[in-house]
């Protein structure tokens, strides 16, 4: 029986749209960033130039960037990326399927609400309106909209392939597969929060279990939410276009499940060399090296699928994009790989080489590929010709040119800037240069990013004139087509039980189970462990044999049944965070740290926090001083030994702010001890006047300085009413803070500002926004301003208490070194 | 040599089971991939490109007020 389906390419066109504008507007926050790099002057005063003086400011704290940044990355992660990725999903699976997507209902509700998200995410971010987490900055509310969506769009997605008309599943739909059910698992625990407010909330994880389950969420959504749709992407619309199927079918299945099966350990690269345990440090290394094959294997796979239409190469656009693209993914994913290894990454980490990586990513795979399939779907979605292939081509030539100064840029100015910060002086004793010295070499390369971006900008507005001259010339066309009704028994007959309680799984987990008890078990008993692993290998072998063809039905019979399929993935991705994060959750509390344990804010110095949080401070200040002995020398407190960030230091941090990228210094160790006849200001390596002009206007303290004046912070009054709610909810998630009420808060608050106030006046500085402002009158004005508040914060920062424990710690689940005597050994003066 | 690997430090041996929990799924996934048969892989491998031929019901939508 036969019957007619009109595909739903509405959805398609409208998805494409929406990413090509959104991407457009990505791009224009990303070259306007970029260009505050170079130009300090980008944060908002140029404004006075443009206004002719109408507008008057040393900024404009909505176009900081500090509060930029999260919109580019959003813009471009969720918005650009997001849409191109459901408008090849939608037109992809209904035609994989051969059926139109389940719900129209839900396809809108999807396109609406998801635009939606991004127009809040555009008010709210500019706003200050953050959670302080890379890729993560949505406030809470929105979180949940994100989720509800998610969940819409997972509905429609699965209940097509209930109804499809085709038995088996093409490996395209098992890369979305994938990558629903990962995104979901990723955000829902990186996003684990408790609102103080309907616009603020604190992680529930603090310090490094924060930051392991940042990471891990930060690095996936990469591996699934800009690599995985756009592979299902590449499988279905690179043999479209070269008119071929995929080179190796069996390649693309090893590319699969050995790609979602590594990707999800390789999270903690982004920690190397810091406080995160050596053993993460070695299992991100070792997982992100063995990514190198699988990520190829798709590459050459993608190649490959164009073998003897290479001629088309050069007259179709269409190829020219995804074959750039691809190579791109494959250049992408061998630097990746690269700069995971822990010596390569003390090189790299908080440099631009890995801005420069990052952007060969979402430029040349993601762009490229979005760029190849729009032009792919231009035509086709409108029933039309393409409105101009030379556009086409010029667009591409403009992108590349754009992408490589880009890239080479990154890699000379963070590379060089690394070489320069790491160089000892001839003495052996002192560094070679100061921070600011390494400005000089980054400033032309910044220039050259600035240039590469704008051209890679400018490429996609062609592409967006093609795609609108090309709708204009045709008709929206809603393809349909005759397909063959597929009964309900002729697909996904294989129960839950029939896939996962099974023979050729039962000897998988058995022999799994008795290898790693070789490796725990007691002498003599472990190689009775192995004997059985080894026996139960060559009973697999025997029963594979005389199967009669049933282990091999099993999981031809797999990729015809979605759920057990599903099923199986969810268990792949699962596996690797939980074996990363639950240790970590269980041991890494303050009862167990011995040594450095970090000091708990005042309440005028969490207000600080959340200042420094909501203006973006950490886009460009680590805190983290890594175990290399330049950074030690350059962070760390002279005449203190080991004084690189120890795990303790940061554990009641909500979030953590380790960072990821140090324009300017890192900031860790910046605070210091308890100021003479103070009660709670403290004084570190610079005083409060230094830090108030350093705010007021950076270049006065520190000479070709890029960051943002932030005068701004001193013409408002800092969020003190909010501080009780804040500090409950931080004590609900285990922060020791003492009992306090209101009262007993807002005078610790004012006494600590008072003391900050006054030592700035005392220093004899002044506002030049407020001159009239002396003595005790700009004291109090100052001692309410969210500037003090911040520089309580970072007068703060780094300060801790010694632990020393007497007796080893108590023996505890999940933790066997606690239970062994030979885990805590006892030195000379460490006797109980 | 695992042994001492445990007694350096227990958390260790995680990294020991990632890695042979990889390598058994990894060892499972290839043999699949290479006894998945012939006719089943080209079946697959042509999915893209298997359109179901267009019926006349085919219009273009009527153009948007």
């Amino acid at each position: 029986m036969t019957t007619s389906i009109t595909y739903d390419d509405k959805s398609v066109r409208r998805f494409m749209i929406a990413s090509i504008f959104w991407g457009i507007v990505g791009m224009i926050a990303g070259v306007l960033i970029a260009s505050q790099l170079s130009f300090w002057q980008m944060n908002g005063k140029f404004l006075e130039t443009l206004t002719g003086g109408w507008i008057k400011a040393e900024g404009i704290p909505f176009l900081t960037f500090g509060r930029l940044r999260p919109v580019h990355t959003n813009a471009v992660i969720f918005a650009f990326v997001g849409n191109m990725m459901f408008a090849g999903i939608y037109y992809s699976t209904q035609r994989l399927c051969k059926v139109r997507m389940a719900s129209d209902l839900l396809s809108s509700i999807h396109f609406w609400a998801w635009q939606l998200i991004i127009v809040a995410a555009a008010i709210t971010l500019p706003a200050g309106l953050t959670r302080g987490k890379e890729y993560a900055e949505l406030i809470w509310p929105i979180n949940i909209v994100v989720v509800l969506i998610w969940v819409v769009f997972a509905i429609n997605f699965f209940w097509t392939l209930a109804k499809r008309n085709e038995p088996s599943l093409y490996v395209a739909l098992w890369f979305y597969i994938s990558t629903i059910i990962t995104v979901a698992m990723l955000y829902i625990v990186n996003h684990l929060s408790i609102p103080t407010s309907w616009t603020h909330s604190y992680p529930i994880f603090g310090g490094l279990k924060d930051g392991l389950v940042q990471w891990w969420y930060g690095h996936n959504a990469v591996a699934f939410f800009l690599t995985t749709p756009i592979l299902g992407i590449m499988y279905y619309f690179l043999p479209k276009a070269a008119n071929r199927p995929v080179y190796s079918y069996r390649l693309s299945i090893v590319h699969f499940w050995s790609l979602v099966f590594i990707y999800i350990w390789a999270g903690p690269h982004h920690l190397l060399n810091t406080a995160l345990p050596h053993w993460l440090q070695y299992l991100g290394m070792l997982f992100s090296l063995m990514l190198w094959a699988p990520s190829w294997g798709g590459m050459l796979n993608g190649l490959l699928t164009l073998r003897g239409a290479w001629d088309k190469l050069r007259t179709d656009p269409v190829i020219k994009f995804l074959a750039a693209g691809v190579t791109f993914y494959g250049m992408a994913t061998f630097e990746g790989p690269l700069m995971a290894i822990t010596k390569v990454n003390a090189l790299s980490h908080y440099t631009d080489w890995t801005i420069g990586h990052v952007h060969s990513g979402a430029l040349g795979w993601n762009g490229m590929m979005a760029a190849g399939m729009f032009y792919w779907l231009a035509p086709r979605l409108w029933k039309t010709e393409l409105w101009s292939k030379a556009l086409a081509n010029m667009h591409f030539w403009i992108a590349m040119v754009g992408i490589l100064i880009y890239i080479v840029a990154m890699w000379v100015s963070g590379i060089g800037q690394s070489l320069m910060l790491n160089q000892i002086a001839p003495d052996g004793i002192t560094l070679k240069y100061q921070f600011l010295d390494t400005l000089e070499l980054v400033q032309l390369c910044f220039v050259a990013r600035m240039i590469g971006g704008f051209l890679y900008m400018s490429g996609f507005v062609l592409l967006a004139i093609n795609v609108w001259k090309t709708a204009r010339s045709g008709q929206a066309y809603d393809e349909t087509v005759e397909v063959a009704v597929l009964e309900k028994k002729q697909k996904d007959g294989m129960g839950f039980r029939e896939a996962l309680f099974n023979d050729p799984l039962a000897h998988i987990a058995l022999a799994m189970v008795f290898v790693l008890l070789w490796f725990f078990l007691p002498h003599h008993a472990d190689k009775a462990a192995l004997m059985v692993a080894i026996l139960l290998s060559a009973k697999a072998v025997h029963s594979f044999k005389t199967s009669d063809g049933a282990w091999t039905n099993w999981h031809e019979r797999l990729v015809d049944n979605y759920l057990p399929f599903t099923i199986l993935v969810f268990i792949a991705v699962a596996v690797g965070g939980s074996i990363q994060i639950i240790p970590n959750i269980i041991n890494t509390r303050a009862e167990n740290i011995e040594g450095r344990i970090q000091e708990l804010y005042t309440p005028l110095e969490l207000a600080g926090r959340d200042i420094y949080i909501s203006e973006g401070c950490y886009l460009c200040h680590s805190q983290m001083i890594r175990t290399l002995k330049p950074e030690v020398m350059r962070y760390g407190n002279p005449g203190v030994v080991d004084d690189y960030s120890h795990l303790g230091e940061s554990i009641y941090d909500h979030p953590f702010q380790w960072g990821s990228k140090r324009t300017g210094p890192d900031l860790a160790h910046e605070g210091g001890k308890l100021a003479l006849n103070a009660k709670y200001m403290r004084v570190g390596k610079r005083g409060n006047d230094w830090h108030l002009a350093h705010f007021l206007n950076p270049r006065d303290k520190s000479p070709g300085s890029m960051m943002p004046s932030y005068f701004f912070l001193f013409d408002k009054d800092a969020d003190i009413k909010a501080l009780p709610s804040k500090i409950a909810v931080q004590a609900r998630l285990g922060v020791p803070w003492p009992a306090m009420n209101e009262g007993e808060i807002n005078d610790m608050v004012v006494k600590q500002a008072g003391e900050i106030a006054k030592s700035i006046v005392d220093a004899g500085v002044y506002l030049p926004a407020h001159p009239e402002l002396k003595g005790y009158a700009l004291q109090n004005y100052l001692a309410k301003s969210e500037g003090v508040a911040l520089i309580a914060y970072v007068q703060k920062l780094g300060a801790y208490k010694e632990v020393k424990k007497d007796h080893p710690v108590a023996p505890s689940s999940f933790n066997p070194d606690s239970h062994r005597e030979t885990a805590a050994p006892q030195s000379p003066d460490n006797k109980p | 040599m695992f042994k001492r690997v445990i007694l350096v430090d227990w958390s260790f041996s995680l990294w020991l089971i990632s890695f042979v929990i990889f390598l058994t799924i990894f060892t499972g996934v290839v043999i699949w991939a290479a006894r998945m048969g012939r006719d089943k892989r080209d079946r697959l491998a042509s999915l893209p490109l298997d359109d179901p031929p267009e019926t006349t019901k085919s219009q273009p939508l009527p153009p948007t007020p």
